[in-house]
């Protein structure tokens, strides 16, 4: 909310006090000052000025010619009309260059002959309120004790520079989205007295017995719950004269547009009191009845903004004799605006049910000055008052505008289910002193604070145990910690101490899968990738690249209401659509052989679309995740998936050429190695590469890639992205980047399972055997490895390692290749003689030629 | 036979000086040949002895032998001095061009600012005797919101911009760790010290606001706690991540699930609180919120809340890493730029 400090003035004395300390003062008591702007009510040309001379104008009866001194150079010669215009006199000299309100230039100009190098201003040239102008005329400064210094500007003279602070109200405190609230928090703290604006206003409007609000509207609520107090009050008269520039000028300062006298009026009576109101025109009452009723379904309203809204069961609505007039608490209806020929108005000043408010106007997407303010509650003791305040500054601008005076209601219709009893709420000093760790704050101190705030004390014991009525404009306080964040708010939490708690060093285990994560992401940043982090996000469009269709595991069963962009509405499955997006970017700025991996969930919704197993056999085991749950949420069925993945992408070309090496592609066996390397860094056992089936992985290469499984279950997948996908995805059929994914909470589970320490002493020396042999091109590694853990006479093998593969067409007999292995052979006994290994390599290469057709070559 | 000897050993001497001035390996093992070989001239001089008189004999003997000595001793030598001139020769055609470009000895990675500054972090609160908790991220508004004391009709929903999910009513992205206190405090009793980071969402995109984002978020809770608790951990915390001239200040503010709630200020990091564009010249930068436990969020799960109290802080995770690392745009941190993440390190 926007204040002006002149404004707040009227309810607590700052006149003293400089903006920044007045600020200040706000922020350490919660209302925080967001930002400071001052501004000149006066344009700075309007000079202090004594009129030396004046002399009827020589061809016109009603001017003057005066000499005007302003403090700098040869006096100004000024013509006037104003008949107080005399010698001696100090007045407010509009210069050459100033611009009055109403966009009026002050130029040299020649008057029936006569120079004039400025205006003599009265009130109402400069925009203020009468009080401040000279009856008939223009303003005559008083001169003030120290005596008068001539050329100052006349805004400065009078005090009238204003500064607007930007307050932030916090969502619990609707009492201070007025000036009254707020003056009344500032002289709570600054310890000087609260005026109320009944009370500031100088001269109260008599009330008439010839209008009466009784006779104007009858009003029924239907439900006392949606409407807990409904004031009207008739003004007759209004017309729709515009509010004297006093009034627009506050107006704008607090950010609100000055329509005319009757509208401004309840503007400005909102703006001080917090509660919002209405004036409607007495004619668009049909029938001279308001209900306030909850809507029907069906039912629809036009509201002010010329929207045609449809309406649904419990919205508050404001209903004549003949339908819906307006959106209780939110907007008026199309017709319920003030009229230029508007002469008779009906006031009204309610309270409407807070959360009914905020759901019709969430719903409806509308906020206005009036919802945001009902949606935080007002203060339904105060609704009379304000009435009356809104018919007195009609009242007021009126007759400042020398329009005819209005007539007010002597009556006020006033429509209240039951009196709201006040809250009572008690405070234990003892609690209060402990809590804030205040232990000399005393009854008087507690009770200087809050009686401050406009709490009342009702009883109090000689324990230190006091209970208070909660004032009627403080919806938020319903408990002793509120009274005690009152304290310790107006205390200051700079008089609170710096104490370091005593506790029990009762240990709360920690999860390991926590620090297991923050290990992941060292052991990969350890083996060269660089960690990224990217929004959960997705696009479909994506997804179709990549060949996922809903039903696939990896397709996101989540949407979001409210996505971010309309082009990115899923919640993602996998890391990998994301990181694939993180490696366009880099190319589109030039940057190739980006390496990436990033640690973060997945989300899968196993209660909205069950799994297509039929389909996707691969991922049978998808297994419900919840370390990062508690018992009590874990057990909740509804409850999405979020699967913890670690996921790497490895752009072309792995490394770029060098003095020292050429370029390396990045194939499917880099990203082997970071699942290797993982599974090494964690002692994961039993890590197996299957070959990954098409329908299972439509977005990986058929032929360089692999699923990942370990302990009887698919824990990921590893391989170079399909051609098709990458040309789909703009990243080039050549230019494919190397995926991998893993689950990192089935990596957790079975790390340290393949731990094995081979703790025995080797004294003998190994003896090595090389061997290269044919085979056919479908045997696998794994293959011949299965072959040899199978060997049927060994003795002493204890290791075989392939070094070599070759099968370039032609130089092999045709469906061959061949494959070179190092053998090892040790004893724990002696060291082995040549005939024995030769004997044992021959065996093997016989049983080699068994199990998977080996030749020796 | 004698004269032969004679000038045989006059001849190797001048033949092993010769090889002495650059005992190549193949100079000398010529040498060697040359002299001790099948055909080297020691021995057909030793073969030559047969043919010699019985009386020749045994002088010829002493001078034959005393050539071989000489000469086999000469060749020890030589062959031990070619192993040095062997390397000597090897290294003047080794020298590298040091300047040549390398990289690390392997691919050197890095880790997220942001993992680099919340590992950092949880270093200092499990210092301070804290436990990690970690929490859903998809979660129902009874945990973001109600049992935080947000009641769904209360205007202080509208603090956060919130992500909700289609599939399922009531299931929001969460909009802060503050979840977790639920989640946690349904499990554990107390005392509980417990420190939650992770990635929170909030509909909203500019230079400093990003639709996700990380916070992390520290509770206590035990009978006795108080505010000067508070104040006094705030306190130990940051100069523990800032620095012992760290000055900590709390203003008075309001979220719904702590009262009294305060905005956390840290004294400038940049100009130790005397102030620069940083700081707008105030001196503070304002880092976070905390407060004491509301009861109502006690009541919710179930705590006495006459018995137990308790505090709350919580922060930006990314705010801080941008401090740290003098970054003017919160974008960057999320868009895979791989030479900007290139430069971090793995270790903090």
């Amino acid at each position: 909310m926007k204040i002006s400090l002149s404004w707040l003035n009227d309810y607590v004395d700052v006149q003293d006090l400089a903006a920044d300390k007045v600020a200040q003062a706000f922020t350490d008591i919660g209302l925080e000052i967001e930002g400071v702007k001052t501004s000149a009510a006066i344009a700075a040309e309007v000079l202090v000025g004594k009129v030396l001379v004046a002399e009827k104008h020589p061809n016109a009866d009603t001017l003057r010619v005066c000499k005007v001194d302003v403090g700098q150079g040869e006096p100004l010669d000024v013509v006037c009309g104003a008949p107080n215009a005399r010698p001696g006199i100090f007045v407010c000299v509009a210069t050459v260059g100033a611009v009055l309100p109403g966009d009026f230039k002050i130029k040299k100009s020649k008057i029936r002959g006569e120079t004039s190098n400025g205006m003599l201003c009265s009130h109402e040239e400069l925009g203020l309120p009468e009080a401040m102008g000279t009856a008939g005329g223009i303003i005559e400064l008083k001169e003030p004790a120290g005596g008068m210094q001539l050329g100052v500007g006349v805004g400065k003279f009078l005090g009238l520079e204003d500064t607007v602070l930007e307050v932030n109200v916090t969502p619990n405190r609707g009492d201070c989205l007025g000036y009254l609230g707020l003056a009344r928090d500032l002289a709570a703290k600054l310890g000087r007295p609260l005026k109320t604006p009944l009370t500031v206003s100088k001269s109260r409007p008599a009330r008439t017995q010839s209008v009466a609000s009784e006779g104007a509207v009858k009003v029924r609520i239907a439900d006392p719950d949606l409407c807990t107090r409904f004031v009207a009050l008739a003004v007759n008269g209004v017309g729709t004269t515009p509010s004297p520039a006093w009034v627009q000028k506050r107006l704008e300062a607090s950010g609100m547009r000055p329509i005319n006298a009757v509208v401004d009026a309840t503007n400005y009576a909102m703006l001080e009191y917090g509660q919002p109101i209405h004036a409607y025109d007495e004619r668009q009452i049909r029938g001279k009845v308001i209900e306030v009723r909850p809507a029907r379904a069906g039912e629809r309203l036009k509201t002010l903004d010329g929207q045609d809204r449809a309406l649904e069961e419990g919205d508050i609505l404001i209903c004549d004799a003949e339908g819906p007039i307006g959106l209780a608490g939110i907007m008026g209806g199309e017709d319920s605006e003030v009229k230029a020929d508007t002469k008779n108005v009906v006031i009204e000043v309610a309270a409407f049910l807070p959360s009914r408010v905020r759901r019709t106007a969430r719903r409806l997407s509308i906020h206005t000055e009036a919802s945001h303010r009902f949606e935080r509650g007002v203060d339904v003791a105060v609704l009379p008052d304000v009435a009356l305040r809104v018919a007195e500054l009609i009242h007021q601008a009126l007759v400042e505008q020398k329009a005819p005076a209005p007539q007010i209601a002597f009556d006020q219709v006033d429509v209240q289910a039951a009196p709201v009893p006040a809250r009572k709420v008690a405070l234990r000093l003892a609690h209060a002193q402990q809590f804030l760790a205040l232990p000399k704050l005393t009854k008087d101190d507690a009770l200087k604070i809050l009686t401050g705030l406009g709490f009342n004390l009702l009883d109090s014991t000689a324990e230190g145990r006091m209970v208070f009525a909660v004032p009627t404009w403080r919806n938020d306080i319903e408990r002793e910690a509120d009274l005690v964040e009152e304290i310790g708010r107006l205390t200051g939490f700079d008089k609170i101490p710096y104490q370091l708690p005593v506790m029990s060093i009762r240990p709360n285990p920690e999860d390991p899968f926590i620090a297991f994560q923050e290990n992941t992401r060292r052991a990969l940043a350890n083996g060269g990738l660089h960690e990224t982090v990217s929004f959960p996000f997705v696009s479909p469009a994506d997804l179709a690249a990549l060949g996922l269709a809903p039903g696939h595991p990896l397709y996101p069963t989540l949407s979001l209401k409210n996505p971010m962009s309309e082009q990115f509405p899923l919640l993602r499955a996998s890391l990998i659509p994301n990181l694939l997006r993180a490696v366009s970017a880099n190319r589109r700025r030039g940057d190739f052989g980006a390496k990436l991996f990033e640690c973060g969930r997945g989300y899968y919704d196993f209660a909205q679309k069950p799994l297509d197993l039929a389909k996707y056999g691969a991922w049978k085991v998808l297994t419900r995740h919840g370390r990062h749950l508690g018992l009590k949420a874990k057990s909740d069925p509804q409850r999405p998936n979020e699967r913890s993945f670690v996921a790497a992408v490895l752009d072309q070309p792995f490394h770029a050429k060098g003095w020292n090496a050429a370029e390396a592609r990045a194939g499917f066996f880099h990203g082997k190695a970071v699942v290797q390397s993982l599974a090494q860094a964690f002692a994961v056992g039993g890590i197996m590469f299957q070959k990954a089936g098409a329908t299972d992985f439509p977005f990986l290469h058929p032929g360089a890639s692999a699923a990942v499984h370990a302990g009887g279950k698919m824990i990921g997948y590893v391989g170079e992205l399909h051609p098709r996908a990458a040309t789909s995805l703009d990243l080039g059929a050549y230019e494919a980047p190397v995926l991998v994914e893993l689950d990192l909470e089935e990596l957790f589970n079975l790390s340290g399972k393949g731990l094995k320490v081979d703790s025995e002493f080797r004294k003998f020396p190994p003896v090595t055997r090389d061997l290269a042999m044919l085979v056919d091109r479908a045997v696998t590694h794994e293959g011949v490895l299965a072959a040899i853990k199978k060997f049927p006479k060994k003795k002493h093998l204890t290791s075989s390692a392939l070094f070599d593969i070759f099968d370039k067409e032609g130089k092999l007999p045709e469906g061959k290749k061949s494959m070179a292995y190092a053998f090892s052979f040790q004893s724990q006994e002696r060291t082995l003689t040549d005939a024995e290994v030769e004997q044992e390599m021959e065996a093997l290469v016989s049983w080699l030629g068994e199990a998977v057709g080996a030749q020796r070559r | 036979m004698i004269e032969q000897a004679d000038a045989l050993k006059l001849e190797f001497e001048g033949a092993a000086a010769e090889v002495k001035a650059a005992p190549a390996p193949d100079a000398v093992e010529a040498l060697r040949v040359g002299w001790l070989g099948r055909k080297g001239k020691v021995t057909a001089l030793l073969e030559g002895m047969k043919t010699a008189s019985k009386e020749e004999r045994p002088l010829l003997g002493k001078a034959v032998n005393s050539l071989k000595q000489l000469v086999e001793a000469t060749i020890d030598e030589l062959q031990k001095a070619s192993s040095a001139f062997a390397i000597d020769l090897k290294l003047k055609g080794e020298s590298v061009d040091i300047s040549l470009p390398v990289g690390p000895l392997a691919p050197r990675g890095s880790l997220h600012p942001v993992s680099l500054m919340r590992q950092d972090l949880l270093k200092e609160f499990r210092h301070l005797g804290f436990t990690v908790y970690d929490g859903p991220e998809v979660d129902y508004e009874l945990y973001n919101f109600s049992a935080l004391n947000i009641s769904e009709d209360h205007p202080a929903r509208d603090m956060q911009d919130t992500f909700h999910v289609k599939e399922q009513n009531q299931l929001v992205l969460r909009t802060h760790t503050s979840n977790i206190q639920i989640h946690c405090m349904l499990n554990e009793k107390p005392p509980l010290r417990v420190v939650a980071p992770g990635r929170v969402f909030r509909c909203d995109s500019d230079p400093t606001h990003t639709p996700m984002f990380h916070q992390i978020e520290a509770f206590v809770v035990d009978k006795g706690i108080n505010f000067a608790h508070m104040k006094g951990v705030i306190d130990a915390f940051m100069k523990a991540i800032f620095g012992p001239g760290m000055k900590t200040r709390l203003r008075p503010s309001f979220f719904p699930f702590v009262e009294p709630g305060a905005e956390m200020d840290v004294s400038c990091v940049r100009c130790s609180g005397k102030g620069c564009r940083l700081c707008k010249e105030t001196g503070w930068l304002e880092v976070g919120g905390c407060g004491m436990i509301h009861p109502n969020v006690f009541e919710a799960v179930g705590y006495d809340s006459d018995y137990y109290s308790g505090f709350a802080f919580g922060f930006g995770i990314d705010r801080m890493a941008m401090l740290r690392y003098d970054l003017d745009d919160l974008r960057l941190l999320f868009d895979g730029n791989d030479p900007f993440l290139a430069q971090f390190p793995v270790y903090s």
